[in-house]
């Protein structure tokens, strides 16, 4: 039997504050739709939180549910990548977002005194295969920074302490990640240009999306208004007999 | 001829293969997507199955859906107008979904697997369950009998099932009368999440006294035919298969459990000495779960009396999600008119996954075959952690207790792992378990489970505490080995019949104080009887452990946290160690161990 303690040999810099040093800034649409974002957070979740107390849980929830995908997410990218160290990075970040989705549904179990749930989305992962691993590394590392910057305005916008720290402290986390994988997305291209140019397509990617979730949601919208005028358009031709059908529950039928 | 069976959109969301008219793989999108019960088209296992296979998509024969979801539509479009006009809400977020992916299933599954849309058949959602559980069976002919919450229209079923035939249903109960939903009803009653956590209110039935049977058959009606009826005004049906109650449940049973006696269930105790005086509190609960534990007992006797008036057969195959329910199923092998009971390790949708392949192949008039194994799961890939230990700060592995330092111990030899295990268990430590291909099924059946010495109730509660954060009132429960069923349980033969957890069996008395931890208060464990032909490590495990011990018995309860489905890869289990205050965990040849 082998038998040893095994060491850290690379150093991974959780909790390091980031030196966001990936290049990539400057003006471009993408700025201004954050800026949107942020402002909206701290303007109008505050009101709606206080409006209704019960967004709060959920949106806590929503979060616990993105930090529990974002942790999925780094699991695949483990099983896709030959690089071992490279696995451990990954690793880490799949501990802490597990810890932050725990540390967010305590916080909407403890809001909405109760389990809250969300529906759960798919799962898709966004690392397919090796070649697409650095594209998911831009991706996510582009991920982090608008988080972070988004739990920030959360943080000032919450206005309840216990939440307000939450967000503080895993903005810290997410910004040592967003840190962490900039480095590895520099060894794994191993040219800066290289890497500042994927994650400049991350970027537009990740706009991109929020486009289509965007459109999605008026489209859902659009879809409930038709929806609702065809329930009530129908309802009172197919009441009486789905009500028949309800009572009559077929016991023991023949087939 | 291969067929990928795949079932979805309620819970458990499952892909089976079937290569040349065998099956060889089952995998449950949750063990994959990490989301528990996950329903969603089941997109990952099904890729996950067919590189296990070795196939792409294009080699297959067959793609089956385990129901028809158009008739499964017109299901829930009459139970959502039926409520009109108060049902608005429900109807616009439950078409919402209906009209995506769920009622246009063919087009889904052919867009995503590449495959063409006449390649997608679809089987009956009780077909599918019949089948699954006859042709693992391995009988001849038995009656067959499925109790699930809903299918498309039909709740329960009656068939008769022959070797190399279509299993024929000649009987059905239509929803709303349902006993999944009734039991799910409760469940939700009594505070726990209906069609989740249905093993909580079976596990509270120990703790009362059927007492308020006669307030529960006013609204769950049994007749002397076999056949029942759920009282219409007491049920909430409207929902898509999320039976809750109304307010004339209400003012039968009075006000649902709130969030102060679900805390208050924590008094209670599967490991306390005997069954001691209930507070009057939590009386009326427990009276109440062992009340809606024994009419669905008797319900399901009326059933199988039924069935075996329509089919004149010596054995049965139990089937759907009612037959998770290890306590009646111990009691209808008791009581019920059959010889001999099947009940497949996954009754539930999953193993519907695995019947719609069987039952779209017996109807092209192919033989089936399926392992008479649960163990048709995935491979873990070790090599991912071995890979990545070296590069790991030892601090990322002790999240939880901060103190500890993990050991890393390689063996080359499997019986110094298999030794070391048993040493670490006999001193008292919790142990998860990896080996080979996981189980199908929610029960840890020695491929992905957590152990400990089941006479070490410190270890016990902390595994409860610390490891699984679960209610102090579930019972763990018991492997052992084929040669020790009869002299560690009452029943120990007819039990090996059903090894895999699926009943209940009492614990011989001599033998309560040292097997403590996996007996519940009613002095029952619900065992899983470990063959040495088809799990010779476990086996050599259990051997191992006695050896050290004397104790013929593993404590043994599934591998996951607390809302997480069971761990599947080896990365997964490497993340559940780190998070939780688990002291040893094996990986094949591999050991981690954390020392305090």
């Amino acid at each position: 039997m082998e038998t040893h303690a095994y060491h850290l040999s690379h150093v991974v810099a959780i909790g390091a504050r980031p030196r966001l040093a990936n290049g990539v800034r400057g003006g471009y649409p993408r700025g201004v739709y954050v800026a949107l974002r942020r402002w909206a957070i701290r303007v109008v979740m505050p009101v709606m939180w206080r409006l209704w107390p019960r967004r709060r849980a959920h949106a806590l929830a929503e979060f616990a549910a993105t930090e529990a995908d974002s942790g999925w997410q780094f699991k695949q990218a483990i099983e896709r990548t030959p690089d071992p160290a490279l696995k451990a990075l990954l690793f880490c970040n799949l501990l802490e977002e597990m810890e932050h989705s725990e540390r967010f549904q305590r916080l909407a179990d403890g809001m909405g005194q109760g389990r809250v749930g969300v529906a759960p989305a798919r799962r898709t992962s966004l690392a397919t295969d090796t070649s697409s691993l650095r594209a998911f590394i831009a991706y996510v590392h582009a991920g982090e920074l608008d988080i972070s910057h988004e739990f920030d305005a959360y943080g000032r916008a919450a206005g309840v302490p216990a939440i307000s720290g939450t967000f503080e402290a895993l903005r810290e986390d997410e910004e040592g990640h967003q840190s962490g994988l900039w480095s590895a997305l520099r060894k794994l291209t191993r040219s800066d240009s290289e890497a500042r140019s994927l994650v400049r397509r991350a970027r537009w990617r990740r706009l991109y999306r929020s486009w289509l979730s965007v459109s999605k949601q008026l489209g859902d919208a659009m879809l409930a208004l038709w929806l609702g005028l065809a329930y009530l358009l129908m309802g009172p031709l197919a009441v009486w007999s789905s009500r028949a059908r309800m009572r009559s529950g077929h016991a023991a039928e023949q087939p | 001829m291969n067929v990928l069976g795949i079932s979805a959109h309620f819970h458990d969301a499952t892909a089976a293969l079937m290569v040349d008219d065998a099956i060889v793989a089952s995998v449950a999108e949750e063990r994959i997507s990490r989301q528990k019960h996950d329903a969603s088209l089941p997109l990952n296992a099904a890729s996950a199955c067919l590189a296990f296979g070795g196939l792409s998509a294009q080699d297959l024969d067959a793609v089956v859906f385990y129901e028809a979801p158009h008739e499964k539509f017109t299901r829930v479009l009459a139970s959502t107008m039926a409520g009109f006009p108060r049902t608005l809400g429900r109807f616009v977020s439950g078409m919402k979904g209906w009209l995506g992916e769920k009622l246009f299933v063919r087009n889904a599954l052919s867009k995503a697997l590449d495959v063409h849309p006449n390649r997608v058949a679809f089987s009956s959602h009780h077909a599918s369950h019949a089948t699954h559980a006859f042709v693992m069976s391995g009988f001849d002919e038995a009656a067959v009998l499925v109790v699930d919450a809903v299918g498309e229209w039909t709740t329960t079923s009656i068939g008769r099932a022959r070797r190399g035939e279509p299993v024929e249903l000649l009987e059905t109960h239509e929803y709303p009368d349902s006993l999944g939903l009734f039991y799910a009803a409760f469940t939700g009653f009594l505070g726990f999440a209906p069609n989740s956590e249905e093993c909580s209110t079976m596990a509270l039935a120990s703790f009362g006294q059927p007492t308020r049977v006669a307030e529960v058959r006013q609204v769950l009606r049994l007749a002397e035919d076999g056949t029942f009826s759920l009282a219409r005004d007491a049920f909430d049906l409207l929902a898509d298969g999320k039976a809750t109650y109304t307010p004339s449940f209400v003012r039968r049973f009075g006000e649902p459990a709130n969030a102060a006696t679900v805390e208050r269930y924590g008094t209670l105790d599967a490991l306390a000495p005997a069954v001691t005086v209930i507070s009057p509190e939590l009386t009326p609960w427990v009276d109440l779960a062992a009340s809606v534990q024994s009419v669905l007992e008797e319900a399901l006797l009326g059933l199988c009396r039924r069935a075996a008036r329509l089919v004149p057969t010596r054995r049965l195959c139990l089937a759907g999600g009612v037959a998770l329910n290890c306590v009646a199923v111990s009691r209808l092998a008791r009581e019920g008119p059959f010889e001999t009971m099947f009940v497949p390790p996954d009754p539930g949708d999953g193993g519907a996954a695995v019947g719609a392949a069987l039952a779209h192949a017996l109807r092209e008039g192919r033989t089936v075959t399926i392992p008479k194994s649960p163990f048709l799961g995935l491979t873990p890939r070790y090599e991912d952690v071995h890979a990545m230990l070296e590069h790991l700060d030892p601090a990322h592995l002790s999240r939880v207790n901060n103190a500890g330092s993990v050991t890393c111990h390689r063996f080359t030899d499997d019986d110094r792992g298999l030794g070391f295990a048993a040493d670490r268990l006999a001193m008292g430590k919790i142990v998860a378990w990896v080996d080979s291909r996981a189980e199908t099924g929610p029960r840890a059946l020695g491929h992905r489970s957590l152990l400990a010495h089941p006479g070490r109730l410190d270890t016990v509660r902390r595994l409860g505490r610390a490891v699984k954060r679960r209610a102090a009132f579930r019972p763990y429960a018991l492997s052992l080995n084929a040669t020790r069923a009869t002299g560690v349980l009452h029943e120990g033969r007819a039990a090996g019949t059903l090894p895999w957890m699926q009943r209940t069996a009492p614990v011989h008395d001599g033998l309560r104080p040292q097997l403590r931890g996996g007996v519940h208060v009613d002095g029952t464990t619900r065992p899983q009887i470990v063959s040495r032909e088809a799990q010779p490590r476990f086996a050599a495990l259990l051997d191992a452990f006695e050896a050290t011990t004397g104790v013929p018995a593993l404590l043994n309860t599934s591998l996951n946290e607390r809302g997480q489905p069971l761990v599947d890869s080896a990365v997964d289990a490497l993340t559940m160690f780190a998070r939780t205050d688990l002291d040893v965990l094996m990986l094949d040849t591999l050991a981690l161990e954390r020392t305090r």
